[in-house]
């Protein structure tokens, strides 16, 4: 009788403990749940491959943290901007923009400051950290430190001495049936004529409005003679306007043997034209019956946290994942772009590497790009002209005034 | 037999009867003060707080449009993330009383404060607009948004509050009312 109750009690006292086991593990279950992370990723074209790759390592180093449903999207860093500000709320979460548009993101409030700014400030080269401050404030996650552009040239074709002059290049590629090419639609590109003139262009103190002397009529050189170089350039056989994308197409083509382009290119160039590559700073052009070197605007990409992303925490962790040591290192051996990351833009990998070697040597004769909104329409309206051969007949003088007063306009 | 009351009796019987009714009388007035003062207490707890919260919302409304107009008018990138951080913060506050405001919201106002909430919502979304243009030097398209969906939105929440207001007040009336009638 004594054994049947301690049995009993037993029985009830097990039943009582497993009971509470499938308690404690269904609250446990509960509480595990993952809470859904939908983020949305904008950059280049060209780095969608690397970017799938960071966002899959990210997936994988937060496992277990969130469900995520990160997707990434094509969006222009030069356009980002436009793009973002034309709907903010319905913008990207994360998103890869040119530091020129930092201040305007800024302002529209579509950026807001970085917590651990100091941590991020201590990993990446001044020059970029730089560029992602409004007064004195981190606002942006640097990611590159290459955002400029220099001269790709085919050594099947085109010598290392041709290369020096603008003349030289063009010589050889009329003289091959083939072309230089240079995007003269984005004002960019077209500041390498003027940059080093003596003529002026930039940001007024208001971080706004732009000062521009380019139709200046006095002086060493004028504004006109300028634009008579370039009429005289477009006028060659062995020169087209074409965009980026057009210039690699003609590279993978074959019909193009030299151009004006960035560090983002020099995979697929590499790809292109193999061991026959060249990469140096801008040649010197023509003006007014002397040799010019060629200018060119400098700066960095940066990655940027939507204000208004419904996960800032996860995308603020999305964005320092993909600018983290590991992740431009990666970028540099994908893409070749030249990390803002101190430790790997100190790598030798990266200091031999002839895109950024030419980068280097162009950042002589190279601005930090600070202009305001205003300055990429007009100058772009006139390099148009030119390029077409100033098909209005309009007088020169007249279209330089033009764009002046545009890019000066408030 | 009837049995005749005494002198004293007599006299006695009317002070009871005066002191019965007094004492009712008496009972009826504290519970009628008790009234008033929970009425009063009503008021000033509920309604009173209530109209003073729409005041708010109110005014920070209006506060925001006219950051949001300075905005545009600033002529410099500083002036221009100085006055949207505090727009932002506006917002937030704006927020948190709309969120205190629903503890006020009778049943009978559920839907206008439903179309405040919808109204501020598509406000806060027009200020957006307004602000990215303004900060993308497209001055013109700013003003139109403030002069537009902006200044529609503002309007429109301003008569959410004056209806919201005016439901409060005819509530705090009635309610007045009754409790007097009754006292």
């Amino acid at each position: 009788m004594r054994k049947r109750i301690w049995g009993l009690l037993y029985g009830i006292l097990c039943a009582a403990a497993f009971t509470g086991c499938s308690v404690t593990e269904e609250t446990k279950l509960e509480n595990e749940e993952l809470q859904p992370v939908e983020l949305v990723v904008w950059g280049a074209e060209e780095d969608e491959e690397l970017m799938n790759q960071i966002i899959q390592s990210f997936q994988i180093h937060y496992q277990g943290q969130a469900d995520f449903q990160i997707s990434f999207e094509v969006q222009g860093e030069s356009q980002c901007k436009d793009a973002l500000i034309g709907g903010l709320e319905d913008g990207a979460d994360v998103f890869t923009f040119a530091d020129d548009q930092l201040n305007t993101l800024a302002a529209a409030g579509a950026l807001t400051p970085i917590e651990n700014a100091d941590e991020i400030r201590n990993r990446n080269l001044s020059s970029t950290v730089e560029a992602a401050l409004v007064n004195d404030q981190l606002y942006a996650y640097p990611l590159t430190a290459d955002n400029g552009y220099f001269l790709y040239y085919n050594k099947q074709y085109i010598t290392e001495e041709q290369a020096k002059t603008l003349d030289g290049i063009l010589e050889a590629a009329a003289a091959n049936g083939k072309l230089f090419t240079m995007d003269w639609t984005s004002a960019w590109y077209v500041y390498s004529f003027f940059g080093n003139t003596g003529l002026q262009v930039g940001l007024n103190d208001d971080g706004i409005t732009n000062y521009c002397t380019w139709n200046q009529k006095d002086g060493d050189i004028r504004g006109v003679d300028v634009a008579q170089a370039m009429l005289r350039i477009a006028e060659q056989p062995g020169f087209a306007s074409y965009t980026d994308e057009e210039f690699l197409n003609g590279v993978k083509n074959g019909t193009v043997i030299a151009g004006v382009s960035g560090v983002w290119n020099s995979v697929a160039i590499k790809e292109a034209w193999g061991a026959n590559v060249g990469a140096v700073k801008l040649p010197t052009y023509t003006c007014d019956g002397r040799q010019v070197q060629m200018a060119s605007f400098s700066g960095c990409k940066l990655i940027g946290v939507n204000a208004y992303s419904k996960y800032p925490e996860w995308a603020s962790r999305l964005a320092e994942w993909i600018t983290n040591e590991e992740n431009q290192q990666l970028r540099f051996e994908m893409r070749g772009q030249g990390p803002s990351n101190i430790a790997v833009a100190n790598s030798a990998e990266v200091s031999q590497s002839p895109a950024i070697v030419a980068l280097l040597e162009q950042s002589e004769f190279s601005q930090l790009q600070r202009v305001g909104g205003k300055f990429w329409d007009p100058v772009s309206k006139f390099a148009g002209n030119m390029a077409a051969g100033n098909p209005s007949g309009q007088s020169l003088q007249a279209q330089l005034d033009e764009m002046a007063e545009g890019v000066s306009a408030r | 037999m009837k049995k005749k009351l005494t002198i004293q009796q007599r006299l006695i019987l009317p002070i009871i009867l005066l002191g019965i009714v007094a004492l009712i009388s008496n009972a009826l007035s504290v519970i009628g003060i008790n009234n008033v003062n929970f009425n009063a207490a009503e008021i000033v707890d509920n309604d009173m707080v209530g109209l003073e919260i729409l005041q708010n919302i109110r005014h920070t409304t209006t506060n925001i449009h006219k950051m949001a107009l300075s905005h545009i008018v600033a002529t410099d990138y500083n002036t221009m993330i100085a006055v949207v951080e505090q727009i932002k913060e506006e917002e937030v506050t704006l927020e948190t009383y709309l969120e205190e405001y629903e503890n006020y919201v009778t049943e009978d106002e559920e839907a206008i404060y439903a179309q405040l909430l919808e109204d501020y919502d598509s406000f806060k979304h027009a200020l957006v607009y307004l602000v990215c243009a303004s900060a993308d030097s497209k001055t013109q398209d700013a003003y139109a948004y403030a002069n537009g969906d902006v200044a529609d939105f503002g309007s429109a929440m301003a008569g959410d509050i004056d209806e919201l207001y005016g439901a409060v007040r005819a509530r705090t009336a009635s309610t007045a009312n009754i409790k007097l009638l009754i006292v």
